[in-house]
């Protein structure tokens, strides 16, 4: 177990549990001896982006100067558990570094059954589970989690996942926690049809937390953050936080903001569509609705920001021909200038709330194509000149 | 004069929504804005007509609207006393004019192009020109060398899905979408099926028996990658009874590549708008294809280019609620709804549209709903009750007594009392929403759950075993993301 921080305090807060894994020993190019390996592994191998989203969350959480902020549920707890080689390490109690556990059956059950209890502590706490591996999905709701020793048991490979919707509503009937939030970085790739027709559906793999009926559940809150539609995948940079992650540290940052009193909040409703904008702007082109949001009708806050947001612009020439020869600019109200050369894509520029006057200028001949001044706001904009 | 807001929505295209309204909007006052912050106002709109004039007090202001397809845009205003203020929202063109609703309520994806896979090869060579988000940044070599290889990924990524794409389209292949029409009726007191039944079978099950020969489809708009199929205007359905649920329409759909749909068509659909209210609007399918990887690396098996299913209808307020709640904008969908609730819920014309409306309610809280709407509960009742044959109907009731209880939501759940409606709704037959499936699978999980944690047996406990396992097989073939449901014949795991 690894619980980098917990204050022990009952009051409202907030609890996360960070999952992540990258070593698969028992799938393809694992380090496992090959006849213990899995051959229905469905081309699912090795990963290095799980372990490094999982530390840029994981630090995002920790950082008290930068990163999480939530005056009504301060972070009260954060545990994380992550398989990857050579293991993450992490600031824990005290700052000193902490080698952080792999991510196996047991050691997450047990990891979800703690969690649960400290987050039980007060009904008005808010409780995050973040995974990011490889998932499987057998319908919409019926998504599975593998965990580091998928593929260990080859009896019944699903022992070693977790059933996510049923742990969900699972949660929603024992926890305490009044808020609970998903964020699920996984692929949901439909199984094989060789691995239904010799394991069948009806598993998913193991709930934790199991489900059934109680009042209880009508005063939870529980919306879920999907990294991808069904039967697509996910991606993951090599050596790199995930694409979904970074979307989500971005959208943190000010582009899935929203304006309140004094201040900017990051909102569920707006989470979904902020990670969209951020995973755009990384990736080049539109992926329609890459996070797929269930449930986040009812707003609450996830994170207050410090100072201004930061948002996505996106500038362009309204005649894509004319982008591989054309200067695009924005000058701040403090008449700095920056300028792009000429690219053939248009500008995705993570900018700070404020007013800009963006500039569309050809390289041949200096000519202003097209001029316009804006107010940039969270999500973002889009400057066609 | 007034200190006034004047919000518009403007595609490149001549296509507008004319007086129905299916964006939704808010001005909010800027944090910062002082004692005396002026509240949120939302506001719904059209596309390409009228603006929207919204009273503000003089400040500046945050004017966000959001629409179907998910996207949000934001402008930003600032307004003296008895200044107006002019905020114009640029939209993305669609594909072309017939696609134009489409394009907004999601259904159409901007495909790949080469122009943008060359484009994207220029800044592989040069990263450094992305990374300067604000001035006087220097890019470490970190990320340099992450913009690099984020630049070949996209490249590698938007040249392996323009061959997709190509492979799976084009004006030789979208002429042979054939597609046919189906007139069913679904008999409330079929048996249950135990065990695991062949997919045709499945189907059968929940869609019901045919009446009559199918009428075929015709191909009414088509280009290189999208297809419109609807029946001619003489063979179309106008009878009430096709959206409640007495008798079902549906649509049969090979693709290019031979993959076969089955989904809801909504014949016999009823406008609920205002300027439209009552007025038959035509269904029809939009086969198109999409592309729903981003980024994968070269051996990564992503699925690459297919064709989408994606039944519709013409009456685009509907629609856009639908949207809405597909992209989880809740509220959103609640702007539209609020011009038009009394119509949706009192008159009921169109049962459809209104359970869509409910599902919207259901994610509020009871507090909410009994201040906005003090007779929301009555309104689900009603949908459930009045028309028997009607699933979505049972789903909704099924939902609200889970989530609010009967009369209070202090109250137990009783399992009993929800096994009943839950079982009511699997007999109607396959939900028209692919939302409400979802929550009918959840709740006989809970169910089977419950009744296992309780050690419970007998005729309803095995009835509720064996709905969830028929809802379990339909969840394994149904499309995802699409508004009313459809049903994948070509590629099921079962």
């Amino acid at each position: 177990m690894t619980v980098l921080f917990d204050d022990g305090i009952a009051a409202p807060g907030t609890h996360g549990l960070l999952l992540g894994v990258g070593t698969y020993p028992f799938l393809k190019e694992g380090s496992a001896p090959e006849a213990e390996r899995f051959k229905l592994h469905m081309n699912m191998g090795q990963l290095s982006s799980p372990p490094r989203s999982v530390e840029a969350l994981a630090r995002w959480f920790l950082d008290a100067e930068g990163g999480f902020h939530n005056p009504e549920r301060p972070l009260r707890s954060l545990q994380v558990l992550c398989s990857a080689v050579p293991p993450v390490a992490l600031p824990g109690p005290g700052g000193a570094a902490t080698v952080i556990a792999g991510a196996r059956r047991a050691a997450v059950h047990q990891a979800i059954l703690d969690w649960k209890a400290r987050a039980g502590r007060h009904e008005e706490n808010l409780a995050i589970f973040y995974f990011c591996g490889h998932g499987l999905s057998f319908g919409e709701i019926q998504n599975a989690l593998l965990l580091e020793d998928f593929g260990a048991n080859h009896a019944d490979p699903m022992a070693d996942a977790i059933a996510f919707d049923e742990l969900r509503l699972g949660l929603m009937r024992h926890s305490a926690a009044r808020y609970q939030v998903h964020f699920i970085d996984a692929c949901r790739t439909l199984p094989t049809r060789e691995f239904t027709d010799q394991y069948g559906d009806t598993s998913t793999g193991e709930a934790v937390v199991a489900g059934g009926l109680g009042r209880q559940m009508r005063d939870k809150i529980a919306p879920v953050f999907f990294a991808t539609g069904l039967a697509a995948a996910a991606y993951g940079l090599p050596d790199q936080a995930s694409l979904f992650t970074q979307g989500l540290l971005r959208c943190l940052r000010g582009v899935g903001s929203r304006d309140a009193d004094d201040h900017w909040d990051v909102t569920v409703p707006a989470v979904a569509e902020g990670i969209n904008k951020c995973v755009e702007s990384l990736a080049f082109q539109t992926q329609p609705q890459y996070c797929q949001p269930r449930d986040t009708g009812q707003s609450f806050i996830l994170h207050r920001l410090r100072s201004d947001p930061e948002v996505i612009v996106k500038v362009f020439t309204r005649d894509e021909a004319l982008l591989p020869q054309t200067i695009l600019a924005h000058i701040s109200e403090a008449n700095v200038r920056t300028e792009r050369p000429p690219l053939g894509v248009p500008w995705w520029v993570p900018l700070p709330l404020g007013r800009y006057t963006f500039e569309a200028v050809s390289a041949a001949n200096a000519a202003v194509i097209g001029q316009r001044t804006k107010h940039v706001s969270p999500p973002g904009a889009e400057v066609g000149l | 004069m007034n200190t006034t807001i004047r919000v518009r929505a403007m595609a490149p295209t001549t296509w507008g929504t004319g007086a129905d309204s299916i964006a939704a909007g808010e001005v909010v006052a800027r944090p910062g804005s002082g004692p005396g912050r002026m509240p949120r106002k939302a506001f719904s709109l059209g596309i390409n007509s009228g603006p929207q004039q919204i009273a503000v007090a003089p400040g500046d202001y945050t004017v966000r609207l959001f629409l179907p397809s998910g996207e949000i845009l934001a402008e930003s205003v600032s307004l003296s006393p008895g200044e107006q203020e002019e905020v114009v929202f640029e939209l993305r063109a669609s594909p072309h004019e017939w696609l134009g609703a489409d394009a907004v309520m999601g259904n159409v994806q901007r495909l790949p192009n080469a122009e943008r896979a060359r484009g994207l090869e220029s800044v592989r060579s040069a990263p450094e020109t992305l990374l300067d988000g604000i001035a006087g940044n220097r890019p470490t070599e970190r990320a340099l060398s992450n913009m690099r290889y984020l630049a070949a990924q996209a490249v590698s990524d938007t040249d392996r899905n323009i061959a997709a794409v190509a492979s799976i389209s084009g004006l030789e292949r979208v002429p042979k979408i054939v597609g046919w029409r189906w007139l069913t009726r679904i008999r409330r007191d079929r048996p249950l099926p135990g065990g695991r039944l062949p997919l045709l079978d499945v189907v059968r099950w929940w869609t019901g028996d045919p009446e009559s020969p199918p009428t075929p489809l015709h191909i009414t708009h088509h280009d290189e990658h999208n297809a419109r199929l609807a029946t001619s205007p003489a063979t179309r359905v106008a009878s009430f009874e096709y959206i409640a649920g007495d008798r079902r329409a549906f649509a049969a759909v090979e693709d290019p590549t031979g993959n076969l749909y089955y989904a809801v068509l909504p014949e016999g659909w009823a406008r609920t708008s205002r300027a439209a209210y009552g007025d038959q609007a035509p269904a029809s399918v939009l086969m198109t294809v999409a592309v729903d990887s981003v980024l994968l690396a070269g051996d990564e098996a992503g699925s690459g280019a297919h064709w989408r299913c994606s039944p519709s209808v013409d009456d685009l307020q509907a629609m856009a609620v639908m949207g809405f709640l597909a992209s989880g904008q809740t509220h959103a969908a609640e702007i539209l709804l609020q011009q038009a609730q009394d119509l949706l819920f009192d008159k009921t014309i169109n049962p459809v549209a209104a359970v869509a409306g409910a599902y919207a309610l259901l994610a509020y809280s009871e507090e909410t709903n009994a201040r906005e709407r003090p007779q929301w509960r009555n309104w689900i009742r009603n949908l459930c009750n009045f028309f028997p044959g009607f699933p979505d109907g049972a789903i909704a009731m099924a939902k609200l007594y889970l989530k609010f209880g009967e009369g209070a939501v202090e109250e137990e759940i009783d399992a009993e009392r929800l096994r009943a409606y839950a079982l009511d709704a699997v007999r109607r037959g396959l939900p028209y929403l692919s939302f409400g499936i979802n929550i009918l699978s959840e709740i006989l999980l809970l169910l089977v759950r419950d009744d296992e944690a309780g050690k419970r047996s007998g005729p309803a406990i095995e009835d509720t075993r064996r709905a969830y396992a028929l809802v379990h097989q339909l969840t394994r073939i149904m499309a995802p993301g699409e508004f009313f449901t459809v049903l994948r014949l070509g590629e099921t795991r079962l």
